[in-house]
């Protein structure tokens, strides 16, 4: 073995235990997957629970991992199999054209809507259950039929629980504990000129549920009339635990989120300062913090606040706290370069903590087309904590931030964008109005800083669009007829929802 | 003044503040010396594993490192990242000698060193295949995955 016999050869597996795990932690997860395949100390030493818990939190693609998943409480090879998974899918999803590893068609057993499209869907987190909604006129009365479909086995799919919202159905949310039933379930709505927002607990069933099914109805846990002095409009709808949170509007421009506790019902109104005019905003929970991204024309503003703290100090029997009105101090502007539209899309991105357990903020990205496609990286650093007080950034002055722009092909707009919350993948659907021709895209992002070399911040995030499915594919629908899509980045699942009430179910990556 | 003994029986004098670096020789140089046993310079630190030739680089280390503190408590951070350039030129000037360091500085204890040196360690096998890895680790390959 040894080339040189004059000197013993040192051989490197014959190293000490922590020696070989102290050189293990520089390697990444590609490297590592052929250090662990020369010899069994290696393997062992490379598959161990503390080199996947640490690799998999400096893993530079988006990782599977659920919402209410301890990175602490996954073996090693548990956490390995999900990186491999990521790689495959990180591959697939880079090329041109990223190959559909499974379709499913879904028909849409729609027994008496009038209108059977599915106008809009959310995956909930895990990508498990899928929420969709129907619009329906009868008999001269609005309402909107809201179904949870189960995924699990996506070549069995099933309608869990059913749900009828009778009003102009606004937004919804939903959220499972630990992606089991019961669900909680949001939705705003207005119904004779008034605003509601109410709060169902929906146990999901373990089969087909009928659309009239009596089983299993939806419990109503809490409706809330938007209050007189807050006129406007209920719109986005997002819960965490007891809370519950919705944006109003006023003449198009946000100006306030009003935070519900489901239980207690206890109310707090988070005024937005007014600066100029504000044209969008966004609410997402993120661990305990509600997470507000507003923009302007040319800039965003992020604010975090720490919900339970907010009702901690708030004593429903104190007429001093009660039903209380806070103002948010302004927050500091990120100028993004970006011309923000109306419509731009804000994902809000989340990482395990330093102790791998608790989740956090790491970024907010916001996905604009205008002349081009926009993408901008927002580092938490940037963001206000209305929870100090009197910060003292909330006056310097706006800071630039990494982002890409890239030119789409020919004139074209885009509808039912979703952008993951990593901020890495995206998919839309583009009509092209020189052909007329109606095409599902895909953008992916190269991940910030990959293999860890630090180095210049650089703009260049590596943006690359594609075709999902062109306009005449070889699948049993054609992307005009779609209406509405969801999309988990990490599973490497797109739904879209189509005109006729049926669903598709694309995957991107083999389990 | 303290003398080190290789495995290959050279003899080497040392500065006390130097060969402290190591936290292994800082724990044998504060036990206490029976006069009886001989005198304690001439009877010399005895260190089995480590060659001279790799000795003497970890001498030159801990010679440019001397004026720092202790760092018992080192941390690894991202790869060459927070490396500074005589530390760079120090460890990869010989891919071989890394080795042979980061296994002396273990036996020796001196935690800054072996982070460097696994770092090089590992910088080695970036993207190399499970065969490439054997071959320059000079690892008999026992397993089939």
């Amino acid at each position: 073995m040894g080339n040189n016999p004059a000197k013993p050869v040192i051989r490197i597996d014959a190293l000490p235990e922590d020696l070989i795990l102290e050189i293990a932690l520089q390697l990444d997860f590609e490297d590592l997957l052929a250090f662990k395949q020369t010899c069994r100390i290696f393997h062992l030493c490379a598959c161990s629970d503390y080199l996947s818990r640490r690799l998999a939190l400096s893993f530079h693609l988006p990782l599977d991992i659920d919402p209410w998943e301890e990175l602490s409480a996954l073996s090693g090879r548990e956490i390995q199999r999900r990186m491999v998974r990521a790689l495959k899918l990180d591959k697939n999803w880079s090329r041109g054209v990223p190959r559909i590893k499974q379709f499913v068609h879904i028909r849409g057993h729609v027994v008496h809507n009038d209108e059977l499209s599915i106008g809009r869907m959310a995956l909930l987190p895990g990508a498990q259950w899928l929420l969709t909604v129907q619009s329906n006129r009868r008999r001269g009365r609005t309402s909107a039929t809201c179904t949870f479909w189960s995924l699990h086995d996506v070549r069995q799919p099933y309608r869990a629980a059913c749900l009828e919202v009778s009003g102009q159905y606004m937004f919804s949310t939903a959220e499972t504990a630990c992606g089991k039933s019961p669900a909680t379930y949001a939705v705003t709505y207005t119904q004779s000129g008034e605003d509601f927002l109410d709060v169902y607990n929906v146990p999901l069933e373990q089969r087909w549920a009928p659309i009239d099914s009596v089983t299993g109805t939806p419990q109503l846990l809490l409706r809330v009339r938007r209050p007189p002095d807050c006129p406007g409009v209920m719109y986005k709808v997002r819960l965490m635990g007891d809370f519950v949170a919705t944006t109003i509007s006023r003449d198009g421009s946000p100006y306030g989120v009003l935070v519900v506790c489901i239980s207690s019902g206890h109310r707090v109104l988070l005024e937005l300062p007014s600066i100029g005019e504000l044209q969008g905003s966004y609410i997402e929970f993120v661990g305990d913090d509600l997470v507000i991204v507003t923009s302007q024309f040319d800039g965003v503003m992020v604010d975090k606040i720490a919900i339970p703290a907010l009702f901690a100090c708030s004593d429903p029997e104190s007429s001093s706290c009660s039903a209380s009105t806070i103002r948010l101090k302004k927050p500091r502007t990120i100028w993004a370069g970006v011309p923000i539209h109306p419509d731009a899309i804000v994902s809000f991105g989340a990482s395990p903590g330093p102790r791998m357990t608790g989740w956090r903020l790491s970024h907010v990205n916001v996905l604009s087309f205008g002349q081009s496609l926009y993408l901008a990286r927002i580092p938490p650093s940037t963001c206000t904590s209305s929870n100090d007080a009197d910060g003292t950034d909330a006056d310097s002055g706006p800071s630039d931030l990494p982002r890409s722009a890239t030119r789409p092909a020919g004139l074209t707009s885009q509808d039912s964008t979703a952008l993951g919350p990593w901020g890495h993948r995206a998919v839309w659907l583009e009509r092209n109005w020189e052909d007329e021709h109606v095409r599902l895209m895909k953008m992916s992002a190269s991940p910030p800083d990959h293999h860890g070399r630090r180095g210049t911040e650089t703009t260049d995030m590596g943006i690359k669009l594609g075709v999902l499915v062109p306009p005449v594919p070889n699948l049993p629908f054609r992307p005009a007829e779609c209406r509405s899509l969801a999309f988990d980045e990490a599973k490497g699942r797109v739904v879209l929802g189509l005109y006729s009430g049926d669903l598709c179910v694309l995957d991107f990556v083999e389990d | 003044m303290v003398v080190l003994i290789t495995s290959d029986d050279e003899r080497i004098v040392v500065e006390d503040d130097i060969a402290k670096r190591s936290g292994l020789i800082r724990d044998l140089l504060a036990a206490p010396w029976d006069p009886k046993d001989g005198d304690r310079e001439y009877m010399g630190i005895e260190l089995p594993i480590v060659s001279s030739d790799v000795l003497k680089k970890i001498l030159e280390y801990c010679e440019h490192h001397k004026e720092e503190p202790f760092d018992d408590t080192y941390e690894s951070e991202d790869m060459f990242a927070d490396i500074d350039e005589w530390d760079l030129n120090f460890i990869t000037a010989d891919p071989h000698m890394a080795f042979e360091i980061v296994l002396a500085a273990n036996y020796l204890e001196i935690p800054p060193l072996v982070s460097l040196g696994s770092k090089a360690v590992a910088n080695m096998m970036r993207g190399k295949d499970a065969e490439e890895i054997c071959d320059m680790f000079n690892i008999e390959k026992d397993f089939e995955p």
